[in-house]
């Protein structure tokens, strides 16, 4: 049977008529996104009931995502087992109550790991040197990928990530490395500042046009 | 809900700023940054909303550009295994510890709301008193309790003033819609300052805990407490309901309780059976109040480990 994954890959791109009557096609990797939330929604509607079955769909959806994440965070391989596990567990917990009126199910969840990535980074007070942070800011481009995982979603994944990839290298280096060592290391913005000697003001104008460039370059150059 | 001093003047890059840094994390040793960027969410600016929607979406993509690895089966193995033992208690399955009618003891006590109302405001001059003087390391927490107790006082004084009369005609729903009366819920309230068991728990808003909420727990006076100052930006026509999780099991859930109009007590108290807790939230039921609800959570915070006293 096709996977909704590869009805999603083999689908023509869709096209929507605007207000003013012209036709304009609508990025692919949008129609999948809501297709994929919505599938998410479904289940976590069947979570909600107590089905397990989805719980482990969505962890083998999600899973890796996750753990990649609260991996690169904590840097920690016992720390991060701990982390996917409460992360999934508050998902199983709280499938119920999710609002999705509030945003796509895959942003909450990557929120959710994040912060307690974070929150774990800082209560044992891990701070690498900014000489270190400094040499990650290549890394985050051009580290390979890791293709372990063999269902179409796969290739969903990979598009989206080169596409990801591709944006983080158009936003200049500077603006970059304040999102980075913010985001993966855990330093606010005024540790930051001091780290790089640079004015707080400084610090605060380039995470706010980095992630400006960054909503603009996801949005614009959606993937095909 | 739109707020009439909402931030339509506030220059738009302040927002991408505080925007920006809310998701990234970086505001969290920046309390002033951080109280700067919930008083603009409670503002309920539309710009903003769609500012932070927009952030959350790049940050979320954000976690793609993490090298990619498989995570261990054995996590997968070991989560549904612990998914399986809390599988017979499932989340929000609990029935529901329901409120026992008050209808006869707030026709009791009502006469007494003055008095209720004179020993309110006496307490709240000695807590604020004793916490001034205190000056110890919960001083943020206590500043936000008073700011939250003072306007439940002039709330209380509004609301009192010449309703000796009117109260015989007023529905109250302080609880499950048929909660204690405004007496009855200051008593319970005062009640709880006399247990050094009792817990003062701040709730955050969810999912992005921009606004706060506070709650009293005492399990020696089997009473929750909570304020309703922070609630009344809610929407009245809705049902909310109050939960407790206790030694990591499914939430159990406290009372129903809404928000509308004057005709509550600024406090809304729920009697309970929990001898201990570890965290509580609020969710909007999906239904009409009934038992089996699973409306979104709106406020959720931890038990802190000592009390307020």
């Amino acid at each position: 049977m096709q996977s909704t994954s590869e009805k999603l890959k083999n689908s023509p791109p869709t096209d929507a008529v605007l207000n003013n009557g012209e036709i304009r096609s609508v990025p692919k990797m949008r129609i999948d996104k809501e297709k994929s939330n919505r599938e998410d929604l479904e289940l976590l509607a069947l979570i909600s009931q107590g089905d397990q079955k989805s719980l482990a769909l969505l962890y083998d959806k999600y899973g890796r995502l996750i753990y990649s994440l609260t991996l690169r965070i904590v840097r920690n391989e016992e720390e991060a087992k701990e982390l996917q596990q409460d992360v999934f567990l508050q998902v199983w917990n709280k499938a119920g109550l999710f609002d999705n009126e509030r945003g796509s199910f895959v942003t909450w969840l990557v929120t959710l790991a994040h912060n307690k990535s974070i929150n774990t980074l800082r209560s044992r007070r891990y701070k690498k040197s900014a000489q270190e942070a400094k040499q990650d800011i290549g890394d985050i481009s051009h580290e390979a990928t890791i293709d372990h995982h063999t269902p179409l979603r796969e290739a969903m994944d990979n598009d989206e990530r080169r596409h990801v990839l591709s944006a983080l290298e158009q936003i200049p280096e500077q603006q970059r490395k304040a999102l980075y060592l913010s985001y993966y290391e855990g330093y606010s913005q005024s540790e930051i500042a001091e780290m790089l000697g640079e004015p707080l003001g400084t610090i605060k104008t380039r995470m706010r046009k980095g992630m400006m460039k960054l909503v603009s370059l996801l949005r614009e150059s959606q993937p095909t | 809900m739109l707020d009439d001093q909402n931030i339509t003047d506030t220059p738009r890059e302040l927002v991408e700023d505080l925007s920006s840094a809310y998701v990234l994390g970086a505001l969290n040793d920046d309390e002033a940054g951080l109280r700067e960027f919930e008083a603009l969410v409670e503002s309920g600016d539309p710009v903003l909303a769609a500012t932070l929607e927009q952030m959350l979406e790049a940050s979320a993509a954000l976690a793609l550009a993490a090298p990619q690895f498989e995570p261990p089966q054995s996590i997968k193995a070991e989560l549904l295994s612990r998914v399986e033992k809390l599988h017979a208690t499932h989340p929000y399955q609990e029935e529901a510890v329901r409120q026992p009618s008050p209808e006869a003891a707030m026709l009791k006590k009502r006469t007494r709301i003055f008095i209720g109302t004179s020993i309110f405001s006496g307490l709240l001059l000695c807590l604020l008193l004793a916490l001034n003087v205190s000056k110890s390391a919960k001083l943020d927490r206590s500043n936000d309790l008073m700011r939250a107790l003072l306007k439940q006082t002039d709330s209380l004084r509004q609301e009192n003033a010449g309703t000796s009369t009117k109260m015989e005609n007023d529905s109250l729903h302080s609880t499950a819609e048929t909660g204690p009366g405004v007496d009855q819920a200051l008593s319970h309230f005062f009640a709880m300052f006399s247990e050094n068991d009792s817990r003062l728990v701040t709730l955050a808003s969810s999912p992005l805990g921009t606004a706060r909420q506070h709650l009293f727990f005492s399990p020696k006076q089997r009473m929750i407490a909570l304020l309703r100052e922070n609630l009344k930006a809610l929407d009245a026509n809705k049902t909310y309901t109050l939960w407790a999780t206790v030694g990591g099991k499914a939430p159990i859930a406290i009372g129903n309780f809404r928000v509308d109009s004057k005709k509550n007590s600024p406090i809304l108290t729920f009697p309970t059976k929990l001898k201990t807790a570890d965290s509580f939230s609020i969710s909007i039921e999906s239904g009409n109040g009934g038992g089996n609800n699973r409306g979104n959570v709106i406020f959720t915070g931890e038990v802190p480990p000592k009390g307020i006293n």
